[in-house]
């Protein structure tokens, strides 16, 4: 019965909209091999059922995000941190679920500025997890050596039950970080600023068998090493951007926030409760608010109500028809017989 | 550089988003009809349909765009579904193309048809008035039954000498000649104004036939007739005395399955707009919300909830304009090369 509701929400959410200047004609075939990989039922529904099975109220959700660096986006892009900030909202609103982002320094404040704006304050963790005030942040330190301790901390004082990658990049066979068009992000090759690999959150989840989703957009976000195959073969220099790190399910979507935005639609016909799927006019705030805080659009690096070249317009009328997938799908019949 | 078929599969998705009720009418039928009428394409269904479209039709070509589902007494002026695709498509093909489109259906269905047409730009008038100037559209009705419906058709293929037929969710016989609504009710043919005798006449004359379809009993689903029999609850067997299923018989040149059939006409608008590197020839979002409330005001009714509510198919208003946000955006990005250097 669900997957109805899936089936609608993928088919949406997986929707190829993008400019001929950038790698096209890919998300077909990378949606097609996550789903294969996921046994063939909905994506979005399956990473909802996923997150609805494995939290607990109280439960701590981690959430990764943050993806752009200097000199083009120094605080990082508009893709990312609202589809953060509105699955990390359904996660505390309709399941009671702890949300923490995970993130770099430089994300920070997009990423705040997106959950705030969604209503959900950012706060210290004990107050959030005690108190149940909204949501934490916890910032990877700036110096790699210095990663895998952080990790070790996080999972000893958080004890997370799910883990949520969303458009936060993930290395390659070669152990290096590489943008979508497979620019090294690290290293002596680099033309950006620093750039530092948590992939060890995701690696201790796996390690442990937390529950894990990835969303991208290329193949070289956390989650899409479980479909290396097909972005190697899809994306021009695969061999080079693709990420190896893995999750239990990857959702390749139009843009990293259409398909948190998917999850959330889900999560809310799981949940019976179609008001938690957020608005239109809550997606125009939240994605404002991004861009005011400095996460940029990627493909023009501005700050134009945008989001991976897509207008902000656009982004709320999939918001809109998600918000319709849910309601419909539990609304009675009105009349019956008048056909 | 006009669109390619990766953008025309995007516009067939953004339209074959299924969203029903939770029960009552029939759900998870979407996507198998999708895949067996693009199979049956070959690929994209809106944009090979707009490639031959743009192949087939002429300035000052007349083009038959035929539409009006909803009979009595549930819904006696009509449904939303139809004219709205009909106008979007009139309007499509008048701007695009320089066509001089002719809107048909049964008298009932007309000022839904003609409100809506009106309200996409195209001011419809009397015939010699049609025959003078551009900008304008033609609106007739189909009488209802066979042999009207037969002798209307040949009058018509006679005096305007079409290039193009365009059937939106308009309703197609069965085997047994017999109309179906998707539920399995049936509908005589002397209560239809038959306008499958039009997709006949094209066949035999070669003139470009489209049909728009969101079930499987519409005229242009014959193409995957087998597919209808197999998912659609009342497919192969209807309730009514025929007892051989809403799934039609009657074939186009091209199907365009969509999950409402106004939207699959808004995807071929959008292809053609791909097409002719010219998105306007897509109507806008303000364009859409005038052409619902027009509609409306003709007596079409919303078909899933019966009422004079601003709803096509039981979804909201704000689904139409976002649905055409959506497509422009598909068009927009698909005719656009930007290299951001890293």
């Amino acid at each position: 019965m669900p997957d109805h509701v899936g089936e609608a929400v993928d088919r949406l959410i997986s929707m190829e909209i993008k400019n001929r200047g950038m790698p096209f004609g890919i998300l077909q075939p990378l949606y097609e091999a996550a789903r294969k990989a996921a046994g063939g039922r909905p994506l979005t529904i399956l990473a909802a059922e996923g997150l609805h099975k494995n939290l607990r109220r109280g439960d701590t959700v981690l959430v990764l995000t943050g993806a752009g660096y200097g000199p083009t986006m120094p605080k990082g892009e508009s893709d990312g941190p609202p589809g953060a900030a509105a699955l990390a909202r359904i996660l505390y609103r309709g399941l009671g679920a702890v949300p923490v982002f995970v993130c770099e320094a430089c994300h920070v404040d997009p990423i705040v500025a997106a959950s705030e704006a969604g209503g959900l304050m950012v706060r210290p963790f004990v107050q959030a997890r005690d108190r149940r005030l909204g949501a934490a942040l916890a910032a990877a330190p700036a110096d790699q050596s210095k990663v895998n301790d952080w990790v070790a901390s996080l999972y000893a004082e958080m004890k997370p039950k799910a883990v949520i990658c969303t458009e936060r990049l993930g290395p390659g066979a070669d152990g290096v970080i590489h943008t979508a068009t497979a620019l090294p992000l690290q290293g002596p090759e680099s033309q950006f600023d620093p750039c530092i690999d948590i992939s060890g959150v995701v690696d201790r989840a796996n390690a442990e068998g937390i529950f894990s989703v990835g969303i991208g957009d290329h193949g070289n976000e956390l989650g899409f090493g479980t479909i290396y195959d097909a972005v190697v073969r899809t994306m021009p220099k695969g061999d080079r951007m693709a990420t190896v790190t893995r999750t239990d399910i990857v959702v390749p979507a139009m843009m990293s926030n259409w398909g948190c935005y998917g999850i959330e639609a889900c999560l809310a016909f799981l949940l019976k409760r179609p008001e938690l799927m957020h608005s239109p006019a809550l997606e125009e705030r939240i994605v404002r608010a991004c861009l005011d805080a400095g996460g940029l659009e990627a493909m023009f690096c501005t700050t134009d109500f945008s989001v991976d070249g897509l207008d902000g317009e656009t982004s709320m009328a999939c918001v809109q028809i998600l918000g319709n997938i849910v309601r419909k799908n539990l609304e009675p019949p009105d009349l019956g017989l008048t056909h | 550089m006009p669109i390619d078929e990766i953008v025309g599969d995007s516009l067939d998705r953004a339209v074959s988003i299924e969203m029903r009720f939770a029960n009552g009418l029939p759900r998870g039928v979407v996507t198998p009809l999708y895949d067996a009428a693009r199979a049956v394409a070959g690929g994209s269904m809106s944009f090979r349909a707009a490639q031959a479209i743009k192949r087939q039709v002429r300035r000052g070509d007349h083009v038959l765009v035929v539409t009006g589902a909803g009979t009595p007494p549930w819904l006696p002026k009509g449904e939303t579904d139809g004219p709205l695709g009909a106008a979007a498509l009139a309007r499509a093909l008048e701007l695009g193309l320089g066509a001089k489109p002719i809107l048909l259906g049964e008298e009932r269905n007309l000022p839904s048809t003609i409100g809506a047409t009106e309200a996409a730009g195209l001011v419809v008038v009397d015939e010699v008035t049609f025959a003078q100037r551009n900008g304008c559209a033609l609106a007739l009705p189909l009488p209802l039954g066979i042999e009207p419906g037969q002798r209307m058709a040949e009058e018509l293929f006679a005096r305007f000498s079409p290039s193009c037929v365009a059937f939106v969710e308009k309703a197609g016989p069965n085997e047994k000649g017999v109309f179906h609504s998707i539920l399995g009710t049936g509908r005589q043919p002397e209560t239809m104004a038959n306008a499958h005798l039009l997709a006949e006449l094209a066949k035999q004359r070669g003139v470009l036939s489209i049909g728009i379809g969101d079930g499987g009993n519409e005229i242009g689903c014959g193409a995957i007739l087998e597919a209808v029999q197999r998912v659609q609850p009342f497919g192969r067997k209807c309730i009514c005395p025929c007892g051989a299923g809403v799934a039609t018989v009657s074939r186009c040149d091209h199907l365009v399955f969509a999950s409402i059939s106004n939207w699959g006409a808004y995807a071929v608008a959008a292809a053609l707009a791909g097409l002719l590197d010219r998105p306007d020839v897509l109507h806008d979002v303000e364009t859409e919300q005038r052409m619902l409330a027009a509609s409306l005001a003709g007596g079409a009714m919303d078909g899933a909830y019966a009422r004079l509510v601003p709803c096509v198919d039981g979804t909201s208003a704000a689904v139409q304009t976002s649905i055409i946000t959506l497509l422009h955006q598909i068009v927009v990005n698909g005719l656009t090369s930007y290299e951001r250097g890293f």
